[in-house]
């Protein structure tokens, strides 16, 4: 809305109210650049899974009357290894310990945050693992990526949603290696966490919105 | 937080001493601008002659033994891609965005400065990548710049094997760079402005770069979609987007692929991209013509309005690429109508640029040549697109020379000559050097009366129904001789212009050697990159303190007024009034 307000001033009419030429220091800046930018990035990135997402529906309802269709390669439903169950619980778990850390990094409980960050590191890394098994059991069931167009999209999928985990894990890490090496200020490393747990947060939200749409269909 | 702390950050002020970090590993955003600058141009070129190659063939088939349908498909597909994403988008936002943004708002760089620097090495790579596929087994793909499969990944296809995948992974890594700038553009446009700059205090410039950044953010990850699942599709056999079919008398591996998701997918990122090449070309364009024609821009709200609604119709029109795919005459009705809406803003912003001439008083600069050559070419290219809009008139222009002539006017030839003449605008503040008057004329004549001669005729021979993408035409009932004239006539026009950016190269590496020292201020213009405390603008742009902005950037011509120009950081005591006592009242325009 502010920034709807701002498009209709009128830039040439100077007596109105942006005439104080410090017009620009009265507004604030209520997020840092930091935010701003981990904000357009997490919209960029829902943007890419929900074109997957649109993808994936149309891919589904290829039309078998249509001259494309030849009898195969209809849409087969996967079954998905139960494992996933366990590793959607142990990125709640996750997202749970990486709000725990940024509370203790806020109130600077150096202890407790560094344990946090470790604990952190660790059941990523174990989410991680968890996924890479999950396609492992797959795989001997004898569903590979070009077995099924079901197939295909939960390794591309889930595969994608990973690197962004490594993505975060690498930022996570070098923050957990900060605190331990007491390389940089406090309100560093307690920035960094506090952006890692809202990137953690929706990683979790996307995860349960394809797992949900993996089981569905 | 104020943006002012944001914009102004000490550490910028310290000079990267090595030769190194001061020219390749730079964080400075001219630095970056430049890099960013010289590498599309470098491989616009490329561009140039491949497209040249192609006319020769066109022209003259049967003369030229070294193009087999081959390579002039090849020639094609890279012609068009490297146009349309390697060029136009790296020039206008990578290389005017990185170096007009912090400049225009009055900050000392970029919020980012790393990641920007990442951004162009990305960018690098991916034209390292994308041109590496000429030096391959196979050579680069022919399968036309939307690679539509199945036909861009099957046998039998230019670059089937190696050069698609190559191509693919150029544009993942592009995407990957864009995203990378783009997240610093609008962070800094938003917030590292300086002391006054409100947004609608900004110049249009950077309105257009801005709007056209937001699009590209959410437009290319459609690309980038794509392009992972045409890749999963080639190498790893998935079905994504290829049907079961017969190629070469056997069975395909794949079944049940969708090539019209792909299409979708592609012109979800394809149209916008129309824009996010536009939109910057129209704010950079609005800045030249009010400086050179000495007027504020008419309707400046209206502009920048008319920026965002055109950056959000974008989203909702690029079926209109499809209407032949056999898609529901529903969906093409509904895509016409989006279509010829977005009009109705774009034709706001020509009246706003003729208007702004109006009663102005008029330099015919060279860059103000170019501006004026862009408002033609836009308006002929624009008017062809209501032809292509609708349905009905599209179908039998589709796939003919109408279509390749209406977009080579309206986001070819157009954006090109903003770009002339926004590098001539500003190469004096990039340089501090004055190029060359009388080149710089004859480069504009040439490119802009070159340019008629080859697409006019080209509209002609498109509404004959010559079909594009031929190798060659052979002999045909249907089209007459006089067409393979006006095909040759052509190309020599064709040959001529590209001849004629040769003049381009040579005033900018003359002007570079020994051109004169540049005034700080040339084109007496208003806003604030003019008004740096060094020429060219040194690491940090602004000295010890930042500028303080009082108005808008438009203030030409203000009655009472002794100079027609205030800058945007006089302070209003410190205007020079015609008569001595009177008080500086902002204008009423």
């Amino acid at each position: 809305m502010r920034f709807l307000k701002a498009i209709r001033s009128k830039p040439w009419d100077h007596q109105g109210e942006i005439a104080s030429a410090m017009a620009g220091d009265m507004m604030s800046v209520s997020t840092s650049p930091q935010q701003l930018a981990l904000n357009l990035f997490l919209a960029v990135a829902s943007v890419l899974f929900a074109l997957f997402g649109v993808a994936y529906f149309m891919r589904m309802e290829v039309d078998t009357s249509s001259p494309f269709f030849c009898g195969a390669g209809y849409w087969e439903v996967l079954q998905e290894p139960d494992l996933l169950w366990l590793n959607t619980g142990i990125l709640v778990l996750t997202s749970g310990v990486i709000e725990f850390t940024k509370r203790e990094s806020r109130a600077n409980r150096l202890l407790t945050t560094k344990i946090g960050l470790s604990a952190g590191a660790l059941l990523t890394l174990a989410f991680l693992y968890g996924q890479s098994a999950a396609w492992g059991i797959l795989h001997e069931r004898g569903h590979l990526v070009d077995s099924t167009a079901a197939a295909s999209f939960f390794y591309l999928l889930s595969g994608l949603h990973a690197l962004h985990v490594i993505g975060g894990l690498w930022v996570w890490l070098s923050a957990t290696l900060s605190a331990f090496l007491d390389r940089d200020e406090p309100n560093k490393v307690s920035e960094t966490v506090r952006l890692c747990a809202i990137y953690w947060h929706y990683l979790l939200v996307l995860w349960v919105a394809l797992f949900a749409l993996f089981l569905n269909t | 937080m104020a943006y002012v702390p944001i914009a102004d950050r000490p550490d910028e002020m310290h000079d990267p001493q090595s030769f190194v970090t001061k020219y390749i590993w730079s964080q400075d955003h001219k630095v970056i601008a430049i890099q960013y600058g010289a590498t599309a141009i470098a491989i616009g070129v490329v561009a140039l002659v491949l497209s040249v190659l192609m006319r020769l063939q066109l022209g003259f088939p049967d003369t030229f033994a070294f193009i087999d349908p081959t390579d002039y498909y090849q020639y094609v597909t890279m012609h068009g891609m490297i146009m349309v994403v390697y060029l136009l988008t790296a020039l206008f936002l990578g290389g005017f965005g990185n170096y007009l943004i912090p400049l225009q708002i009055g900050a000392r760089d970029m919020v980012f400065p790393f990641l920007n620097m990442l951004s162009y090495w990305f960018y690098l790579l991916s034209v390292l990548i994308l041109a590496a596929s000429f030096f391959i087994a196979g050579g680069p793909t022919g399968a036309g710049w939307t690679l539509y499969p199945p036909q861009a990944i099957t046998e039998g296809t230019p670059g089937a094997e190696g050069g698609i995948l190559l191509m693919l992974l150029s544009l993942a890594v592009f995407v990957v760079a864009f995203t990378m700038g783009g997240l610093n553009y609008v962070t800094t446009v938003l917030q590292a402005r300086t002391h006054g700059m409100t947004l609608m205090r900004m110049p249009l410039s950077v309105w257009g770069i801005f709007v056209a950044t937001i699009l590209g953010l959410f437009a290319f990850p459609a690309l980038f979609v794509s392009a992972i699942m045409m890749a999963f599709d080639h190498l790893l056999g998935t079905s994504f987007f290829m049907p079961a079919m017969i190629s070469l008398g056997e069975s395909v591996e794949h079944a049940g692929g969708s090539p019209i998701l792909f299409q979708h997918l592609f012109w979800f990122f394809g149209h916008p991209e129309v824009y996010i090449v536009a939109l910057p070309a129209f704010g950079l364009v609005s800045d030249v013509l009010s400086t050179h024609a000495r007027r504020n821009i008419f309707g400046y709200r209206m502009m920048v309005w008319a920026i965002v609604a055109i950056g959000g119709l974008s989203f909702i029109v690029w079926a209109h690429h499809m209407y032949v795919s056999g898609m529901n005459p529903y969906f093409g009705f509904f895509f016409a109508f989006t279509t010829l809406i977005i009009a109705v803003p774009t034709a706001i912003k020509v009246y706003n640029w003729v208007l702004t001439l109006w009663k102005g008083n008029i330099r015919m600069t060279v860059p103000m040549l170019f501006a004026m050559g862009f408002i033609f070419t836009f308006i002929h290219g624009g008017l062809t697109g209501l032809f292509l809009g609708n349905v009905t008139v599209d179908l039998p222009l589709s796939d003919t020379y109408f279509v390749v002539a209406h977009f080579h006017m309206v986001m070819g030839v157009s954006p090109v000559l903003v770009l002339f003449a926004a590098i001539y605008h500003w190469f004096p503040k990039i340089s501090g050097k004055m190029f060359d008057e009388g080149l710089g004329k004859i480069h504009f004549w040439g490119t802009f009366l070159g340019t008629y001669a080859i697409y006019l005729p080209m509209h002609y021979i498109g509404a004959l129904g010559v079909p594009r993408r031929y190798f060659a035409l052979g002999t045909t009932d249907f089209i007459p001789e006089s067409a393979f004239e006006l095909n040759a006539a052509i190309t020599v026009a064709a040959v001529f212009v590209a001849a004629v950016q040769i003049v381009f190269f040579i005033n900018v590496f003359k002007s570079l050697w020994n051109g004169e020292k540049s005034d700080p201020n040339p084109w007496e213009a208003t806003s604030l990159e003019w008004q740096t405390p060094d020429n060219p603008p040194r690491h940090g742009n602004w000295g010890l303190h930042l500028p303080v902005v009082y108005r808008w950037a438009y203030e030409y011509a203000t009655p009472g007024v002794k100079n027609d120009f205030v800058p945007q950081t006089v302070a209003p005591v410190d205007v020079v009034m015609e008569k001595p006592g009177d008080i500086f009242k902002e204008s009423e325009h």
